[in-house]
C-alpha cells in the first residue's frame, strides 16, 4: 500500500513539475525561487497525499497551494527582494526583439500586485476559467474578474508606453 | 499586446524555456519528510501546551475530583477534632464547674474543649465540652449565657459522646438557649442552633423547613466549621438541616457538600423527637416501628423535616408499633394558624386533600394567599407557637368572606421512610 502510494506520488511530482514550474515562473519571475515554490508546494502535497485521494481533485488541491504559497510569501515580504517602485538607470536594451518582449513582459509581471499577478497568469497562462481561478485564489468569481480586468488593463498600459518610448528613440535616433 | 491571444502567447513564449533540473523528484521527496517532521514536532508541542493549559486550568479553576474528607483519628471514646478558634481558658474553668455542679455526672475529667468563646452577639458566651463523668462515660455538654441573670453560663444539654469515628458535626437546637435551664425564649426570633463540624469543613449551613428558602444561610459566604443561627421559635432539630462544605484550595473552586444532617435537639425542657421506621403505608394511615415506644402516646404529631406527617392513633407496646393516621386522612383534624399572619382556624383531612377550615370572617379581614405557611400547634410543647409544626401552604388565595382554603400538604406522604414522633421532655404523657 505504501510503495504504491510512493509510485502514485512519485509519477504525479513527474507529471505536474514543468507545468508548475512555469507557472511559478511567472508567478515569481524567477527561475529560481520559482523551483523553491514549486517544490514546497509538491512538499505540502505529498504531506496530505493519502488525505486527498479521498477527497477532492488533486489538481486542483496542487493549484490552490501554490497560489495560497505565493501570496503568503508574497506578504511576508522577506522571501523576495524588494522591486524599486522606478528604475535608477536606464534598462539596456536587449539585442533581439523576443528577447526583448519577454524581457518586458517580465519585468511588467513584476509590477504587478500579487493577487492581480496570479489571476493573469492563472487565466492567460494556466487557461482556467473564472470559476476554477476564483477556487484557486480563494475568492469569488466577481473578484477574480476584477482582478484580471485590472491586471490586464496595467499591462497594456505598459505596453502603450514602451510603443511611445521605442518610437520617440526612432524618431531621433 | 492588444488581445489576449497574443498575452496568452507572450506569456507561454516567457515560461517556456524554463525547465526543471535534474533530481527534483527527490529534492520534493525530502522537503516532504522535513515537512512532515517538522509538523509532527508542532503537534506534538501543541499537544503538550494544550495538557500544561488543562492540567493548569483543572489546578486553577477548581476542576478535577471532589474533595475528600478526612476524619481526624478518634481521642480514644471521644471525638479528636480541634477546637474551633481561641479557646477561652477561663469560660473552660467556668463551663466544667457549672457541669460539675449541674447533675449526678461529676466531677468530670479529661475535659477539652471544642467551643469556648466569649462575644457580645446572639449567645453571648458558648462552650461545648467533652469528658468523662464520674462514672467514667464520655460525655458532651453545651453551654451558654443567661441573659436573665447577668449572662451566667448554664448547662443546656448533657448527653452521651457521638461515635468518634463516624460524626461530622455536633448540633444542638432548642428555644431554650438564652435564659434559665428549661426556659423557653421570650424572643420570637429565640430558637438557636449550635453547629460544629470536623475539621476540614470550610462552611456550615444550617437551614430550617420553617423559614423560607431566600432566608437560608449561603453556603458561600465567610463562616467557618462552628455556626450559631438564630430561627422562630416555631424551628425545632427536626425541621433543622446542617450541611457541610469544603472549598477546595483552588482560586474559582466550588464549595462541594460533604454531608447533611438533620440537627439535633435535647437541651432541657425540649420535646424530645423517637424516631420511626415506616413497617407499613396505606392511603390513610402508616404504621411505624419505634424503639422508645414508652414515650409514645396518642395524640402525638410524626412528623419528618418539611413538616408534619400526621398523629398518633394507636399505640402498641408489645409490637413497639405505633399507627399514624395522615394529614390527608378524613380521620385527621385539629387546630392550626397561619405562620406570621397568624390566621386561626383548623385543618381537616378530606381523604385526598387538606382543608383550613372555620377561619374567622366579619369585622376584622383575615387574608391567606397562596403558598402562606399554615402551621400546627404541638401538644407537646409549652406553647402554640414553639415547635409548631407546618402542615401545609395553601393552596390558593382565600377568599374574602370564606372561612376556608384548600393546603397541599408540605411532606410528600407517599415516600415517607422515617418519622420522628414529638413526645414529651420527660417521656411521658405530654
Amino acid at each position: 500500500m505504501r510503495s504504491q502510494d510512493d509510485e502514485g506520488v512519485t509519477a504525479f511530482v513527474r507529471a505536474s513539475y514543468g507545468r508548475l514550474l512555469r507557472e511559478a515562473f511567472l508567478l515569481c519571475g524567477d527561475a529560481g525561487r520559482a523551483e523553491d515554490l514549486v517544490q514546497t508546494t509538491l512538499a505540502k502535497t505529498v504531506v496530505v497525499w493519502s488525505r486527498l485521494q479521498r477527497s477532492e481533485g488533486i489538481d486542483n488541491y496542487v493549484q490552490r497551494t501554490l497560489i495560497n504559497t505565493y501570496l503568503s510569501a508574497r506578504r511576508r515580504r522577506a522571501w523576495w527582494e524588494q522591486p524599486f517602485s522606478r528604475l535608477v538607470e536606464r534598462q539596456a536594451r536587449d539585442e533581439y526583439v523576443g528577447v526583448e518582449q519577454r524581457d518586458w513582459l517580465r519585468r511588467a509581471l513584476d509590477a504587478l500586485p500579487a493577487r492581480q499577478r496570479a489571476a493573469v497568469v492563472l487565466r492567460f497562462y494556466a487557461d482556467l476559467s473564472e470559476q476554477d481561478a476564483a477556487l484557486a485564489l480563494g475568492c469569488s468569481v466577481g473578484t477574480v474578474k476584477s482582478l484580471s480586468s485590472r491586471g490586464l488593463r496595467t499591462l497594456r498600459q505598459r505596453w502603450v508606453e514602451v510603443d511611445a518610448t521605442a518610437e520617440h528613440e526612432v524618431r531621433y535616433a | 499586446m492588444h488581445s489576449q491571444t497574443e498575452l496568452r502567447d507572450r506569456l507561454a513564449a516567457l515560461a517556456e524555456p524554463v525547465k526543471p533540473v535534474e533530481g527534483y523528484v527527490d529534492k520534493v521527496m525530502r522537503r516532504s519528510r522535513r515537512l512532515r517532521r517538522r509538523r509532527r514536532v508542532t503537534a506534538g508541542a501543541a499537544a503538550a501546551v494544550c495538557v500544561a493549559v488543562l492540567v493548569s486550568m483543572f489546578r486553577v479553576v477548581g476542576f478535577g475530583s471532589a474533595p475528600q474528607l478526612a476524619a481526624p483519628p478518634p481521642d480514644g471514646p471521644f471525638l479528636g477534632w480541634s477546637a474551633v478558634g481561641d479557646v477561652d481558658a477561663g469560660l473552660v474553668q467556668e463551663a466544667t464547674d457549672v457541669w460539675d455542679a449541674a447533675g449526678t455526672g461529676g466531677p468530670h475529667t479529661a475535659v477539652r474543649a471544642f467551643v469556648a468563646m466569649r462575644n457580645d452577639q446572639q449567645l453571648h458566651s458558648i462552650a461545648v465540652l467533652q469528658g468523662y463523668d464520674k462514672q467514667g462515660a464520655a460525655r458532651l455538654a453545651f453551654f451558654t449565657s443567661d441573659v436573665s441573670a447577668a449572662k451566667a453560663l448554664r448547662l443546656r444539654a448533657d448527653r452521651p459522646a457521638p461515635d468518634p469515628v463516624t460524626t461530622q458535626v455536633i448540633s444542638l437546637v432548642s428555644p431554650r438557649l438564652t435564659g434559665p435551664v428549661g426556659a423557653v425564649s421570650t424572643d420570637d426570633f429565640g430558637t438557636y442552633a449550635i453547629a460544629v463540624a470536623m475539621p476540614g469543613v470550610t462552611t456550615v449551613r444550617v437551614s430550617n423547613t420553617v423559614i423560607d428558602d431566600e432566608m437560608i444561610g449561603d453556603p458561600d459566604a465567610p463562616t467557618s466549621r462552628l455556626v450559631v443561627q438564630g430561627f422562630p421559635l416555631i424551628a425545632t432539630a427536626q425541621s433543622t438541616t446542617i450541611s457541610g462544605f469544603v472549598k477546595p484550595n483552588r482560586p474559582l473552586a466550588k464549595m462541594t457538600k460533604v454531608f447533611e444532617v438533620l440537627g439535633d435537639g435535647g437541651a432541657d425542657g425540649d420535646a424530645r423527637g423517637v424516631p420511626g421506621k415506616v413497617v407499613a403505608a396505606t392511603g390513610k394511615q402508616i404504621v411505624v416501628a419505634v424503639q422508645q415506644i414508652q414515650a409514645v402516646r396518642r395524640g402525638q404529631l410524626a412528623v419528618v423535616t418539611e413538616g408534619l406527617v400526621g398523629r398518633v392513633t394507636t399505640v402498641d407496646v408489645p409490637r413497639g408499633e405505633a399507627t399514624i393516621d395522615l394529614v390527608t386522612s378524613t380521620g385527621f383534624a385539629g387546630p392550626a394558624y397561619t405562620n406570621i399572619s397568624d390566621v386561626p382556624g383548623s385543618v381537616r383531612g378530606t381523604g385526598t386533600s387538606l382543608v383550613m377550615e372555620r377561619m374567622p370572617t366579619g369585622d376584622k379581614v383575615y387574608t391567606v394567599h397562596v403558598g402562606n405557611r399554615v402551621v400546627m400547634p404541638d401538644p407537646c410543647q409549652p406553647n402554640d407557637q414553639v415547635g409548631a409544626v407546618t402542615v401545609g401552604r395553601a393552596s390558593s388565595d382565600k377568599a374574602l368572606e370564606a372561612s376556608s382554603v384548600e393546603l397541599t400538604p408540605t411532606v410528600d406522604l407517599t415516600h415517607v421512610r422515617e418519622v420522628s414522633i414529638m413526645t414529651s421532655s420527660t417521656g411521658g404523657d405530654c
